[in-house]
C-alpha cells in the first residue's frame, strides 16, 4: 500500500514537472521556436525574448541554445528531419544546401531584404531568391596594440607585405612582441587562412569556387606565394612556442598587452572590453600582398537565421526576423547583441554601438569599399574545417608550401565525394 | 598448516555447493532482477546499435544533401584506403599501449605500498583517485595550463632553458606525449582502487606461508601476489583496453587532435565524419569497425588473462 501510495506521488510531481515546463507559453497565443548555437549570448537571449514578447500580444518567442556544438544539432536534426520554426545557419554553402534541398523557406519578399548591405545579403541567397536573413557581420584581420606601436616608433599600419615585416621587426627591437599566437586551435588558422586566400582570389572568387567545386580546381593558384610568405612573416613573430598557445592566450595577450598584435576577428575585443583599463586596440587589414591596393578588410555576414519550409507559424516566424532586423527599435534585436565592444556589427545601418579605435578603423574600410568576403564559408559543407588542420601544418613547419596545396587539394575532392 | 588448508579448501567447496543450489532455486529472481538493467541496456545500446548504426553502415547517407542510397558494403571497402582512419587506429594504439602499461603498472605499484601499513594511507588514496571523478576536459585544462604555462615558468625560475622553451604541443610527438601523461594521471587511481581490493582478498595464510618458505620482496610480488591477483589483471586490463580505443575527451580537450590532425583518435575521427562532413552512413561504418575491433581486442585479452588465473 505504502508503494502504491509513493508511486502516486512521484507520478503526481512528474506530471507537475513536465505541466510546469509546458507552461512558457500562453494559450492563446502562437508559439515561436528559435534555435541558436552556444556562444558569448549571457542574458541576451533572455533580452530578446522579452522584448519581443513583451511587445507582440499574439506570438511568443521561445529561444533555445545549444549547449553543445551546433553541428551535432544541425546533424540530428537533419537525421529526423524535426526543425525549430526559426534556426541559424553558416552562411553561403550551407544556406544554399538547405534551399536546394527545401528545407528553409524564401524569405525574399521580407522588409529585411532592402536594408540589408547587398554584399551581405548574398550570403543568404540561392538562385535569386533570398533564403535567411544575415543580422551581423564579422571581420577579420589584424587588431594592435596603438601605444605599443608608438612605442616602437611606429607612426602608421602597415599597408603591404614587407611593410608588416618591418613593423614586425621595429617592435622585436623595442623589445616587444610582434604577434600573439594562437595557432594551438586550427579554427583560429582556418581564419587566417581564409582571409590570406580571399585576398589572393578577390578578383574572381566565384571562378575559384566553380573551378574547385568542378573538381579541377586547385589552392595552387597564381599569387598563392604571397599567402605562404606573409605566413613566413607570421611565423617568424609569433614566438617560439607558437603552437601551444590558444585563441583564449591570444586573447588575453592583446588585452594585457603582452604583444602588439593579434590576427583575430572582432570578438577579441570582448575580452579587451573587459579588461579595468583597457588597451587602445586599433584595426587594420593583413598585408598579405605588397600591393596595397589588394590588401583589404575580410569582412562577411557571421549569423544568418532561416525559417524552417516546415513551420506552421510562418506569419509568426515572419514577425520575429522582422523584430531581429529592425535598426530603430531602441530596445531591439541590435541595442541587445551589438552595443558593447566586441559584438559584431548589423549588416544593415544603424545608429548605435560602442565607438572604440577598432570599429572606427573598420568602418574606414567599409565605407571606402575596401572589403571581401571569406572564402572559407563558400567551400564544400566541411572543408572549412580540414583547411584550417593542413595549414596548421605549415605553421608548424611540418609542411612545405607545396604539401599544403597538395593535401588542400586532396582533401576538397574528398569533400566533394559526398 | 596443511589441515588448514583443507580446511579451508573444503569450507570453498561446501561453499560452492550451497551456491549452486540457490541459485537453480532463485534463477528466476535473479533473471527479474537484471531486468530493469538489461532493458535500460537494450534501449540506449542494443537498439541504436542494431535499429541505426548497423543498418546506417550499408547507406551512402549525407546529412546536409539529404542524398540516401543503399551501396551495401562499399563503405567498408572505402575504409580500406581511407589513410585518415588508419592514422587515428595508430594513434589510438600508440597512445594505447602506452596508457594501458602505464597505468597499470603505476596503479599496482600504488596499491601494493598503500596496503603496507603506512600512515594517512587513506587519504594518500582518495588524492589519487579525485583526478578520476573530476571530468575528463577540466583534468585536461588544468594539465594545458601547466604544460603551456607553469612548465615554461618554472624551467625560467630556475634557469633550464629546455623545460622553458619545450612546445609541447607543436609537433605530434610532444603532443602524444601530454596525452598519454594525462590519460595515465587521470586512469592510474581507479586502477590502483582495484588492484588494493584484489590485493586484500589475497589470503593471508598463503601469504605467510610464502613468508616461512623464504619468498620474499620482488618475488614474492611476481611469483605469488601477481599470480593470486590474475582476476583483478584481468578487469583493469578490460577497463584499461576499451577506454584507450574510446577516448575522445582527453585528445579533445588538450589537442582538438592537433597539430594538423595528429593526434587525432578515431572517435574522434567517427565524429568528424558524421557531424562535419555529415557523412552518416560512412561515420556509422566506422564506428562498426570500432566496436568490431574493441570486442575482438577484449575478448582475446580476456581469454588470454583468464587461462592464467590461478584458484587458491
Amino acid at each position: 500500500m505504502k508503494r502504491k501510495m509513493l508511486a502516486a506521488v512521484l507520478a503526481g510531481a512528474m506530471t507537475l514537472c513536465a505541466g510546469g515546463s509546458q507552461a512558457v507559453y500562453a494559450e492563446d497565443k502562437t508559439k515561436v521556436e528559435m534555435t541558436v548555437w552556444s556562444g558569448e549570448w549571457g542574458d541576451q537571449l533572455d533580452r530578446i525574448m522579452e522584448g519581443f514578447n513583451s511587445t507582440h500580444d499574439d506570438v511568443e518567442l521561445n529561444i533555445t541554445m545549444q549547449s553543445g556544438d551546433y553541428s551535432d544539432f544541425l546533424g540530428n536534426a537533419a537525421a529526423t528531419n524535426e526543425w525549430p520554426d526559426i534556426y541559424i545557419l553558416t552562411p553561403w554553402t550551407q544556406v544554399q544546401t538547405f534551399a536546394e534541398t527545401g528545407r528553409i523557406a524564401d524569405l525574399s519578399d521580407m522588409a529585411f531584404v532592402d536594408k540589408v548591405y547587398p554584399t551581405a545579403l548574398e550570403a543568404g541567397m540561392y538562385d535569386g531568391k533570398v533564403y535567411a536573413y544575415p543580422a551581423n557581420t564579422e571581420y577579420l584581420g589584424v587588431f594592435y596594440n596603438k601605444a605599443m606601436f608608438a612605442e616602437a616608433g611606429i607612426e602608421s599600419v602597415p599597408t603591404t607585405r614587407d611593410e608588416f615585416a618591418d613593423v614586425c621587426a621595429k617592435l622585436e627591437e623595442a623589445g616587444i612582441a610582434p604577434i600573439a599566437s594562437n595557432f594551438k586551435e586550427s579554427w583560429t588558422l582556418k581564419h587566417l587562412f581564409s582571409v590570406m586566400m580571399s585576398n589572393v582570389v578577390q578578383d574572381d572568387m566565384a571562378g575559384f569556387l566553380e573551378q574547385l567545386n568542378s573538381g579541377e580546381g586547385t589552392f595552387g593558384v597564381d599569387g598563392i606565394e604571397d599567402v605562404f610568405a606573409a605566413a613566413d612573416i607570421i611565423k617568424q613573430y609569433s614566438g617560439n612556442n607558437r603552437m601551444d598557445c590558444d585563441s583564449t592566450s591570444g586573447f588575453n595577450a592583446l588585452a594585457n598587452s603582452e604583444a602588439a598584435m593579434l590576427l583575430t576577428g572582432e570578438f577579441s575585443q570582448n575580452v579587451v572590453g573587459a579588461m579595468d583599463n583597457p588597451p587602445d586596440i586599433g584595426y587594420f587589414a593583413l598585408p598579405v600582398s605588397n600591393d596595397a591596393a589588394r590588401n583589404k578588410a575580410a569582412v562577411d555576414a557571421g549569423i544568418v537565421y532561416a525559417v524552417s519550409a516546415d513551420t506552421e507559424n510562418m506569419d509568426a516566424c515572419r514577425e520575429v526576423i522582422d523584430y531581429l532586423s529592425d535598426p530603430d527599435d531602441e530596445d531591439g534585436y541590435f541595442q541587445i547583441v551589438c552595443g558593447k565592444a566586441g559584438n559584431a556589427p548589423p549588416a544593415m545601418a544603424w545608429n548605435g554601438g560602442v565607438e572604440c579605435s577598432s570599429s572606427s578603423d573598420y568602418q574606414e574600410y567599409a565605407n571606402g569599399g575596401n572589403i571581401t568576403p571569406w572564402v572559407y564559408q563558400q567551400y564544400v559543407n566541411g572543408f572549412d574545417v580540414i583547411s584550417g588542420d593542413i595549414f596548421q601544418g605549415y605553421m608548424a613547419d611540418a609542411y612545405t608550401s607545396n604539401q599544403v596545396i597538395e593535401m588542400l587539394d586532396a582533401a576538397y575532392l574528398e569533400y566533394l565525394d559526398q | 598448516m596443511i589441515q588448514k588448508k583443507d580446511a579451508v579448501g573444503n569450507r570453498e567447496v561446501r561453499e560452492r555447493r550451497d551456491m549452486s543450489i540457490l541459485y537453480k532455486k532463485n534463477r528466476k529472481f535473479y533473471l527479474m532482477l537484471i531486468l530493469p538493467a538489461l532493458a535500460v541496456y537494450a534501449l540506449a545500446l542494443l537498439v541504436p546499435m542494431f535499429g541505426g548504426t548497423i543498418p546506417y553502415s550499408f547507406l551512402k547517407w549525407n546529412l546536409m544533401t539529404g542524398k540516401k542510397a543503399f551501396i551495401g558494403l562499399d563503405n567498408y571497402i572505402k575504409l580500406f584506403s581511407d589513410t585518415g582512419f588508419w592514422k587515428s587506429f595508430l594513434f589510438n594504439l600508440e597512445v594505447g599501449v602506452f596508457t594501458i602499461v602505464g597505468s597499470n603498472i603505476l596503479g599496482f605499484v600504488l596499491a601494493y605500498f598503500l596496503n603496507e601499513n603506512i600512515k594517512a594511507k587513506g587519504v594518500i588514496r582518495a588524492m589519487f583517485f579525485i583526478p578520476n571523478i573530476v571530468s575528463a576536459v577540466l583534468v585536461s585544462f588544468i594539465w594545458v595550463f601547466i604544460f603551456t604555462c607553469a612548465m615554461p615558468a618554472i624551467g625560467a625560475a630556475i634557469g633550464w632553458e629546455g623545460l622553458a622553451n619545450v612546445s609541447w604541443f607543436g609537433t605530434p610527438g610532444m603532443a602524444t606525449i601530454t596525452i598519454i601523461v594525462v590519460s595515465v594521471w587521470q586512469n592510474v587511481g581507479f586502477l590502483m582502487i582495484i588492484y588494493t581490493a584484489g590485493l586484500q582478498t589475497i589470503p593471508k595464510d598463503v601469504m605467510e606461508s610464502a613468508q616461512l618458505d623464504g619468498c620474499s620482496g620482488l618475488k614474492k610480488v611476481l611469483k605469488i601476489e601477481l599470480p593470486l591477483l590474475m582476476p583483478t589483471v584481468t578487469i583493469n586490463l578490460f577497463v584499461s583496453i576499451s577506454g584507450a580505443f574510446k577516448m575522445f575527451d582527453i585528445p579533445n580537450a588538450m589537442t582538438a587532435g592537433g597539430p594538423y590532425g595528429s593526434t587525432m583518435p578515431v572517435a574522434m575521427n567517427i565524429y568528424q565524419e558524421a557531424f562535419t562532413k555529415y557523412n552518416l552512413g560512412y561515420g556509422s561504418a566506422k564506428s562498426v569497425v570500432l566496436f568490431l575491433t574493441v570486442a575482438a581486442v577484449t575478448l582475446i585479452q580476456l581469454y588470454v588473462t583468464r587461462k592464467k588465473e590461478v584458484e587458491y
